[in-house]
Order: structure tokens, then C-alpha cells, then sequence
């Protein structure tokens, strides 16, 4: 084996990822070469570097004691950094959106039936009125407005999208 | 890691003493682990608290004791990497490094330090893929599923966070001090 091939082939040996006559060659071509092995050496040097810097990470102290508390007290209080603070109940999340939904039972009563053929016909007269208008604004003015609306309608859908996350189904299905 | 298989049995039964000792056996690992991906104290014990606490949930459906080595260790990547992904954690600032670099710390603490330093530095694709190979053993394939790439953006990924590693540990090629 040539060095060129070795050193192609140095990170999958120590990893362990070759076959059995692959394997052989290498160490073959390692107990022989001896800039190939300061190679293969510094690699195995990097990856004791790494375990032996882990493993002397310190532990908070009374770190087991909290993780228990939280463990047992039904993992309520999970200490979720950040995102996952606000994260309404389910429960809530069903009462909110109820709330939000309710009103549109209202829409079936015939006097809501009325007020929205008005607003039906008002809302064709005011329709005109923009596109009369809008043939009077200059094209970049339009465009401009036309971009934003897409910008504003893309940042609803994330916060939607965010607020249906929220949902905890876990909790939902329980 | 080293694991108790009896004590396993018990928690899974619902055994809360055995739990604890669980917790107790293995909180090293998990903390470290998550500190090593993360790289801040709080981010790393909220971590290592969600670990255990999706373990209580999930050990009564796990069906053989057995299983328990490999299954957890996925358990614990895959919080750490979900936590990874959900922050900027990899941007801040490594104040317990930074806090505790004072000058006369012992040479193999502070070498600690440089090495744990290095692995922050490293961006969050190529820290990923060193840990789960370096430090939690997984294997190419294994590697590849956890993060849903190709085992050759693996190989090709852990190769470039080696090189950086060794270029940060070396910085002027000098020869290993250690060993
Ligand atoms: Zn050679």
C-alpha cells in the first residue's frame, strides 16, 4: 500500500469502518510507516483529547436532587429555557379557540343574515371604489404595497404555525 | 457508562428508589454530554433534566432491559441535538470556560480548557457529528440516520472537524505535548 491510499483510507481505520482485508493492508502498511503512524497517532491523540476533556467537565452541585424533584413532582415545572416558556396548556389552548369559534354560530341567526347581505352590497360599492383608486396610484406605489401585504400574510402563517406547536399533544392525548 | 440491569428492571416497573439510583448512576454522562453539545450550565442541566424526565415516561414501554444501553444513548443525543437545533446556543459566549481560565490553574486543566474551548468553537454541524463519533461512539451509519444526511456528508463532515480540532489544538504543527 502507498502512503497517498493511506492516508485516504486513515480516519475510516480508526473509526472502524473498513473490511476485514481493507483493515489488514492498513495495518500492514502502519507498522511499517512510520509518518503514516504519527498521523494515525495524532488522530487517536485528538479523540483521547476530547474524552478526557468531557469527562472533567464539573457537575452543578444538587444537580441530581433538582432533576428528581422535577422528575417526580409530575415534571410540571420543567425548566424550559426560552421557547418552550410560554407554552399554554391544553386546556387553555381548547378554551381560547372555542372562544374565538363561538361567534361564528352567531352568523346563523337571520338578522346576522341581514347585516351581512348589507355589508355584502356595501363591500361591492367599496371594492369598486379601490379599483377605481388603484388605477390612479402609480404601478411602483402598488407593487410596493402588494409586497408588503405578502411580507405581512408570510409573518401571520409563522406566528400561526408557532402557536400550533405550542399545543402540547402529549399532555392533549393524556 | 456502566449499567444495572436489575436496577433498570425496577424503574421500569415503576420502582421510584430505582430511579433515582438510574439518575444517580448516570447523571455524569448525561450532563457532560449535554454540556458538550451546548456549551452553557443552564441550557446543559435543563437539558439533563428533560432527559430524565422523558426516561420516567418512556422506560415502562421499553420491552427488553437489554435494550437499555443503546436506547438511551439516543435518547440523550437526540435532546441534545434537538437543543442544538431549537437555539443559537453555539453563538454565546462559553462563560463557565471563560470563568474559569484564571492563570493558575494546573497545565493539564487549563489544556482541558483549550480542548473544550476548540470543541465550541467548531460550528454546529461539525461539533455534532465529532461528538456522537468521538465521545458517544456511534458509528457512520448511526451517525447518519440521527442526523438525516448521507454517511458520506458524515464522513466528509467529521473530517473537517478533526482537521480543525488538531489546527486549533496545534496551532503552529507543533508535536503533541501529551502522551
Ligand atoms: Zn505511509
Amino acid at each position: 500500500m502507498m502512503c497517498e491510499a493511506c492516508w485516504e483510507h486513515l480516519e475510516a481505520y480508526l473509526d472502524g469502518e473498513l473490511d476485514g482485508n481493507e483493515e489488514k493492508a492498513m495495518a500492514g502498511h502502519l507498522s511499517e510507516c512510520s509518518s503514516c503512524q504519527t498521523q494515525f497517532s495524532e488522530l487517536e491523540t485528538v479523540r483521547q483529547d476530547i474524552a478526557w476533556a468531557i469527562e472533567n467537565i464539573p457537575l452543578p452541585a444538587g444537580l441530581e436532587n433538582r432533576v428528581l424533584a422535577s422528575v417526580f413532582s409530575g415534571s410540571c415545572i420543567l425548566r424550559e429555557t426560552t421557547l418552550d416558556s410560554g407554552r399554554p396548556s391544553a386546556w387553555k389552548t381548547g378554551i381560547l379557540l372555542s372562544l374565538v369559534l363561538a361567534p361564528l354560530l352567531l352568523l346563523l341567526h337571520p338578522l346576522s343574515v341581514r347585516v351581512l347581505s348589507l355589508g355584502y352590497g356595501m363591500s361591492r360599492v367599496f371594492g369598486r371604489g379601490l379599483y377605481v383608486l388603484s388605477g390612479a396610484i402609480p404601478p411602483a406605489w402598488s407593487m410596493g404595497l402588494g409586497l408588503a401585504g405578502l411580507v405581512v400574510m408570510g409573518l401571520s402563517m409563522y406566528f400561526i404555525w408557532k402557536l400550533v406547536q405550542a399545543i402540547p399533544v402529549r399532555e392533549a392525548a393524556s | 457508562m456502566a449499567y444495572d440491569f436489575e436496577v433498570i428492571a425496577k424503574a421500569r416497573a415503576g420502582d421510584e428508589e430505582a430511579f433515582a439510583a438510574l439518575v444517580k448512576l448516570h447523571m455524569p454522562y448525561v450532563y457532560r454530554t449535554a454540556f458538550a453539545f451546548v456549551h452553557r450550565r443552564e441550557e446543559a442541566e435543563d437539558a439533563a433534566q428533560e432527559v430524565f424526565i422523558k426516561l420516567y415516561r418512556s422506560l415502562p414501554q421499553l420491552k427488553e432491559v437489554q435494550a437499555f444501553p443503546s436506547w438511551f444513548k439516543q435518547l440523550i443525543s437526540r435532546a441534545c441535538l434537538d437543543r442544538l437545533k431549537k437555539g443559537d446556543v453555539a453563538l454565546l459566549a462559553d462563560t463557565d470556560i471563560a470563568g474559569n481560565s484564571v492563570p493558575s490553574v494546573a497545565e493539564e486543566a487549563e489544556r482541558r480548557l483549550i480542548v473544550r474551548e476548540a470543541i465550541r468553537k467548531l460550528n454546529r454541524e461539525h461539533r455534532e457529528v465529532l461528538l456522537l463519533r468521538e465521545w458517544q461512539g456511534y458509528d457512520y451509519q448511526e451517525i447518519a440516520v440521527l442526523l438525516g444526511i448521507p454517511v458520506g456528508t458524515v464522513k466528509s463532515r467529521l473530517h473537517t472537524a478533526r482537521e480543525q480540532l488538531k489546527k486549533m489544538l496545534n496551532p503552529r504543527g507543533e508535536p503533541e505535548g501529551r502522551m
